[in-house]
């Protein structure tokens, strides 16, 4: 890809200074460092949740928490971790990175932007506000169903169901502004000769990302909905006693829910090839492939929730339907690992972090997607379902093909957003210790499942004393080992060696050919793509 | 130039409306699905 010269002009600069600055303003870099840093802060409080969870764990017996609290700690941990560091974090890319590398001056609706963020602080406060508030005597404590919501026990629980139901609301109507605020963006405001198949694979895993978003999230809306009627207004649509019925929430709350596994990843498998053909010096593999297989994964990721559930009772047609679409799944998956590991292929490749994160995440969500095949086995789920197998299955699958792809985008693009390089030595030290203690963490759940530990109960038998004691220890070092990521993250952003407009030697694609950091007001001269 | 985005925002709102529209009906299907369940 070739481009014009990019000119610039410094009447643009102007903005306000302060927190106003940050209320008020519509730059889309602004808006991405808020998303990004808020992403950081909520990944902070929801590792500290469960290294609560992880301690209780450390050995059979209850000993640091009741288990009211420890339910709590479970739902908290997963919501906070999934809506509050995971996506607003992939968002955060989304703002900063779409519109440099598709030669946009800023998103299409920038005020619908800077209300989709702020959103965000309120829900993130009703999520936690009720864990304070029980301390001083009101209410009973946060939501303690799991992140799912699932009833009857959704309806019979305290205040912080109310307080959890309220948040998704605020959480969802951000999160279809971010998308529709996106596909108006890509549609509309790419640079002249960049047509669609052009696009970086980061804006293509966003496009699709964003259509998942608006088919998906006003359904978890509707259910949480009318769970709060249910709950107030006298209502029975997910009260058996009632003549309402409870798996109807279950086939409601995961036609979002599965799905939302694909949110989350959708963005990550597009900038992950893109870190690829940077570090491997060479053109991304199978460029139409990878955009026809993300397509393909959106496509079928909205007809195969039902396999969150097998265990609770369908026809034998169903469940057959649900395990074979779940399957499907792995063919255009398999699909981009092809390509992801083909770009490497005899490229002259280097390891800096973000490399090292990229190789290290492809291994390890690989685990992630085999072991997900398993639990898609109608037979072998009967066995593994509500186990520790689970929890292991879901972190490879979110924490390793999640976070650790973020924390891949991260370094890959810090030094674009900040105009310093980071600490190349703390970035390995962070990825040596993440990959070896997050294996250290995870592996024994998958052990444990297997022999039949339930999942979300603080208490166990005490033949799997060893092993949590093991994914205790390994849990503690995974915690402490994200110091090092915020130490790098600040320290980098305070100061350093001057980043170059191509940080990288591979780089390729527009948001290269702005200085490091861009201006405020990026492309004043609209760039033009060859 | 000034015409061309004025012609991108009005495409641009139009677009949004649509989404935010189809967005909010199918949140009301989506309890209409469960009331005739």
């Amino acid at each position: 890809m070739s481009t014009t010269t990019i000119a610039h002009d410094d009447a643009h600069e102007d903005h306000p200074t302060g927190i106003m600055r940050w209320l008020t303003t519509t730059n889309h870099k602004d808006i991405g460092t808020m998303y990004l840093t808020f992403s950081l802060i909520m990944f902070l409080v929801g590792g500290l949740m469960v290294l609560a969870i992880r301690a209780e764990l450390f050995q059979p017996g209850l000993q640091l928490v009741n288990p009211d609290f420890y339910n709590q700690l479970i739902g908290v941990h997963a919501l906070i971790m999934i809506f509050a560091a995971l996506m607003p974090a992939a968002t955060g890319f989304a703002n900063w990175m779409i519109p440099l590398q598709i030669g946009a001056p800023d998103m299409a609706l920038p005020r619908l932007n800077n209300w989709g963020f702020w959103l965000l602080p309120p829900s993130a406060i009703l999520l936690t506000l009720p864990f304070t508030l029980a301390l001083f005597g009101i209410g009973d404590g946060a939501i303690a169903t799991g992140w799912t919501f699932y009833p009857p026990l959704s309806v019979q629980g305290g205040i912080g169901v109310d307080f959890a139901i309220f948040a998704v609301h605020l959480l969802g109507i951000s999160s279809v502004m971010g998308s529709i605020n996106i596909i108006v963006t890509l549609f509309n405001m790419r640079a002249p000769g960049m047509t669609l198949m052009k696009m970086p694979m980061f804006a293509w895993g966003w496009l699709i990302t964003a259509f998942l978003l608006v088919a998906t999230i006003p359904v978890l809306a509707g259910a949480v909905t009318m769970l709060l009627t249910d709950r107030h207004f006298g209502t029975h649509f997910f009260d058996a006693a009632g003549g309402g019925d409870p798996i109807m929430f279950q086939h409601l709350f995961w036609f979002f829910g599965h799905p939302e596994v694909y949110i989350l990843l959708l963005p990550v498998w597009g900038f992950i090839p893109q870190i690829l053909e940077t570090f491997s010096r060479k053109p991304m593999y199978g460029y139409k492939a990878q955009v026809y297989s993300l397509w393909a994964i959106g496509a079928l990721a909205v007809v195969v929730w039902a396999h969150h559930f097998f265990t609770a009772g369908m026809p034998v047609p169903a469940l057959l339907y649900f395990m074979y679409s779940t399957m499907a799944i792995s063919l255009p998956l398999a699909v981009l690992f092809f390509c992801w590991i083909k770009t490497m292929w005899k490229g002259s490749m280097s390891f800096e972090t973000p490399m090292l994160f990229t190789v290290g995440w492809i291994i390890l969500f690989g685990i992630g997607g085999l072991t997900g095949l398993v639990l898609a086995d109608v037979a072998a789920d009967a066995q593994y379902h509500n186990s520790y197998f689970v929890v292991a299955h879901f972190h490879y699958t979110l924490f390793a093909g999640g976070i650790m792809g973020i924390m891949a985008g991260t370094y890959y693009w810090l030094p674009k957003m900040t105009g310093h390089m980071y600490s190349e030595k703390l970035g390995k030290l962070h990825f040596w210790l993440t990959a070896i203690s997050f294996n250290l963490t995870f592996i024994p759940q998958f052990f444990v499942g297997l022999a039949g530990m339930p999942r979300r109960i603080p208490d166990y038998a005490l033949q799997f004393a060893e092993f949590n004691m093991i994914s205790s220890i390994g849990a503690f070092i995974l915690g402490l080992s994200q110091l090092l990521f915020v130490y790098n993250i600040v320290s980098c952003a305070r100061g350093g060696k001057k980043a170059t407009a191509q940080v990288w030697e591979g780089a390729k694609g527009l948001e290269w050919t702005l200085p490091s950091p861009p201006p405020y007001h990026s492309f004043t001269e609209q760039p033009v793509v060859k | 130039m000034e015409k061309d985005k004025q012609v991108v925002k009005k495409s641009s709102m139009r677009i949004a409306y649509i989404l935010g529209g189809l967005a909010f009906a199918w949140y009301l299907l989506s309890m209409f699905t469960v009331l005739s369940h």
